[in-house]
């Protein structure tokens, strides 16, 4: 064997050995990985005691309640500011996510920059859309990481929320950092939504509200006009006013059809369980609160004769609908009726028709209550005020700012929630996006010119507490997404008939239900 | 003895980072696999062994879901590379105007798929997109949300205006490569382009051909950002890929569990794939090694 033969198996050997050595550093590194991911799993797992720390902080509410069962903070007596009250947080960064919403995209560019320069403190805030925001809330509530100070939690989801832990008691804060409090903060202005955020025993707050709006009847009040007709009362003269408003439209231009609602995805659930089911006295998603079920056999009335005459009202709408309507999402109707497409919509959001307002003043859009099935108004007549899920017209949605309990600048953000969700905020998203969450500013707003014009706040102001917020469920995602979106999109497709889908959803719900440990 | 740890030295960044992002992530997801675990729940997380995985192997919807997946995957492979091809084949010659065309026919590439599903929804939208204005005008009334193959057909036409340049710009150096007095004495021989195609193109650009399957194989099997604005995954749940559906269960329904056994059968499907084309890449050879 010749040298440079020997130097080659030398190279070679050493190739080896060192690939060997690589291979052998490498699987320690996997090993170690597999340690370290375990271990980290079961630490991950080991710090849910953090929120045993948070339900520590909670016992003393019971405490507290017993002893002064209000939930209104007492302001301290001294002279109060918000610079002064931010000095000790001057220069401190907080971290705030929300949906995209009219009112939040109002808030964040109008109120913020007041904010920051009165209180030294920067805010960064992510205004995204429903899906991102609940990912990262979700993601960062879960694992506790504190990066959000201020997070939008909607009237549906807080009852997850509560449930988990995740939220601070910002009644038994400010009653604990009293300097902190907004002596002019009146929880007692908050309309009948603001309930919504309490806690249904303590009657603590564990989020302010900053935006709220009915779902309710809107139409174009020209097309009215012209045609010659009013706003229907029942589900039927409603149904009936579409297709005079389909036959009327033909040949026009742009054409115009009889309604429109929202439909692409998860939007087509959450019309039915916030729209037409109410509207034809089908009431908390069908779900019986006492009971916890839903097939009529178990009290509910998801799979009764009432939600299937829901199904039939919708599908004689959506034959006269526009083509385009199965890819409408939450504001897709108010657009299509900005555009002249459609006359009117059952149910709508109402902070949509404010910032199509917004955007076109010359726009003459009209509310009203919903249209129902006659025995529904008979049964939100008959239930006294504050028993609101015991029937509702419609839904009454909207969100509001909390305090993660892993948020590592509670002080700083509960000077915010505060400033966010006062009345002067209240009065920017009630004008620009018909989202008031005080009873002052829609006493305000009464005799504005925009309430002439629309008759929103009147409406808002007679009739909210006829609309009823989303039910307790703390498993609300998870019922509207696994199920309620599964069977009504089956059954709006026509892959199962309606009182066939109706039945399955109600059992599946049943299933789950008691899986749950109901 | 001098330069043993050389070769690791240079390895080791890019093994610590597969390490970080690529393995250490799995063991969580396998651990998760194994529990019900529905974050937005009060219920704490519960050990149901290999139930998930059942229940996957069971659940109808979960199979349509796949099927759905591998059935645009393999469309997409079925027109988009003979359309590459084609126009790939129309650029090797020399023509006025072919690098306007190039320029032009390759910009869907720089578009980012979230505005690619925008730009589709308006260009589709019924009655006022001008696609759908062009088709009513020669007599076609085209909903592309009336049922699951209108949208089905609406996202393969979005894939192939989006891919096919992709298909072409790989296949222009292969085919440049080529000798052309190959070609040329081949026509000189007397045989047809189909001929020449076959006999001559074909074999001589099956490997980037074969790298092109595998890309395009990965992408459509993980195809999500352009078919969520698009349809949403609708109408109803027709077009709910498979990546969609994980997307759905974990950010929405919040359930880790039946997501992370979902995240892994899909994983495991997509590795044996990969595994399979490296094999036919490599004409064989890691077989044999084996």
């Amino acid at each position: 064997m010749n040298n440079s033969k020997k130097k080659m198996i030398k190279r070679e050997i050493s190739r080896r050995e060192a690939l060997s050595t690589g291979a052998k550093i490498a699987t320690g590194a996997v090993v170690a990985g597999v340690a370290a991911g375990v271990v980290g799993y079961l630490a991950g797992t080991a710090v849910a005691p953090v929120r045993t720390e948070t339900v520590t902080e909670v016992k003393p509410i019971t405490v507290t309640v017993a002893a002064t069962p209000t939930t209104t903070v007492t302001p301290t007596p001294t002279v109060w500011s918000y610079k002064e009250a931010a000095r000790p947080y001057r220069g401190t960064t907080i971290r705030v996510v929300t949906e995209n919403t009219p009112p939040a995209v109002f808030l964040k560019e109008e109120v913020v920059p007041k904010f920051e320069e009165e209180t030294g403190i920067r805010v960064e805030w992510e205004a995204v859309s429903w899906g991102d925001m609940y990912a990262k809330e979700i993601t960062d509530l879960e694992a506790g990481t504190g990066v959000y100070d201020a997070i939008y939690v909607e009237q549906d989801i807080i009852y997850t929320y509560m449930g988990r832990g995740w939220l601070t008691d910002l009644t038994l804060f400010g009653e604990r950092n009293r300097a902190l409090v907004d002596p002019n903060f009146d929880v007692n202005d908050f309309t009948a939504f603001g309930d919504a955020f309490k806690d249904p025993i303590t009657g603590h707050y564990y989020g302010y509200p900053y935006e709220a709006f009915l779902k309710t009847y809107w139409y174009r009040e020209d097309y009215y006009e012209q045609l010659g007709v009013k706003p229907a009362e029942t589900m039927d003269e409603f149904v009936e006013l579409s297709r005079k408003f389909y036959e009327w439209g033909r040949g026009k231009t742009p054409e115009v059809y009889g309604c429109g609602f929202q439909m692409i995805g998860i939007t087509l659930p959450y019309l039915f369980v916030e729209g037409f089911f109410p509207a034809h006295g089908v009431y908390t998603w069908g779900i019986n609160l006492n009971t916890m079920r839903a097939s009529v056999e178990k009290g509910g009335t998801l799979n009764s004769d009432r939600a299937v005459k829901a199904f039939e009202n919708f599908f004689k709408l959506l034959e006269v609908a526009p083509p385009e309507t199965p890819t409408f999402s939450w504001g897709g109707n108010v657009d299509a009726m900005a555009a002249g497409r459609t006359p009117h919509g059952p149910f709508e959001y109402s902070e949509a028709a404010g910032a199509a307002i917004q955007r076109d003043p010359a726009l003459r859009l009209r509310a009203a209550l919903p249209p129902l099935l006659p025995e529904v108004k008979k049964e939100v007549l008959a239930r006294p005020k504050a028993d609101y899920w015991k029937a509702y017209v419609n839904y009454y949605d909207g969100g509001a700012f909390s305090i993660p309990y892993s948020s590592r600048n509670k002080e700083a953000a509960f000077l915010f929630v505060q400033y966010m969700t006062r009345k002067e905020a209240s009065r920017v998203t009630a004008i620009k996006a018909f989202a008031p969450t005080r009873k002052s500013v829609i006493e305000e707003l009464l005799p504005s010119d925009l309430n002439k014009k629309t008759g929103y706040f009147t409406l808002i102001k007679e009739y909210d507490w006829m609309y009823g917020p989303a039910p307790p469920f703390r498993e609300h995602k998870l019922l509207i997404e696994r199920f309620y979106d599964k069977w009504i999109h089956k059954i709006v497709a026509k892959e199962v008939g309606v009182k066939e889908g109706l039945d399955a959803l109600a059992k599946e719900i049943d299933e789950m239900l008691e899986a749950l440990g109901y | 003895m001098k330069y043993k740890f050389t070769p690791l030295f240079f390895l080791l960044p890019s093994i610590s980072l597969l390490i970080i992002i690529g393995i250490i992530p799995l063991f969580p997801i396998l651990w998760e696999a194994l529990y019900l675990h529905i974050v937005a729940t009060p219920v704490p997380p519960t050990f149901i062994g290999l139930d998930n995985f059942r229940n996957i192997v069971t659940d109808p919807d979960t199979g349509y879901y796949f099927g759905i997946t591998f059935l645009l995957a393999a469309l997409v492979l079925l027109t988009e590379i003979p359309l590459g091809l084609g126009v790939a084949l129309l650029l090797v010659r020399k023509f006025r105007g072919r690098e306007i065309f190039q320029t032009f026919f390759a910009l869907p590439l720089g578009i980012a798929p979230i505005a690619v599903g925008c730009i589709w929804v308006l260009v589709l939208r019924p009655e006022v997109g001008p696609l759908t204005r062009l088709l009513a005008f020669i007599g076609m009334e085209f909903n592309y949300m009336a049922s699951f193959w209108t949208a089905f057909i609406a996202i393969l036409i979005m894939n192939i205006w989006r891919w096919t340049p992709f298909i072409t710009l790989a296949l222009l150096p292969a085919l440049v490569s080529i000798p052309p007095d190959i070609v040329e004495s081949s026509r000189i021989d007397g045989a047809t382009f189909v001929k020449t195609l076959r006999h001559i193109i074909l074999p001589t650009i099956k490997t980037p051909i074969l790298t092109i399957i595998f890309i395009r194989l990965m992408d459509t099997l993980s195809i999500f950002d352009e078919v969520w604005i698009l349809t949403g995954g609708g109408p109803g749940w027709s077009t709910r890929f498979i990546s969609i559906d994980i997307v759905r269960r974990v950010i929405f329904e919040t359930d880790y569990g039946f997501s992370s056994a979902l995240t892994l059968i899909v994983l495991y499907i997509t590795i044996s794939i990969c595994w399979l084309m490296l094999t036919i890449i490599k004409g064989g050879k890691l077989v044999e090694e084996s």
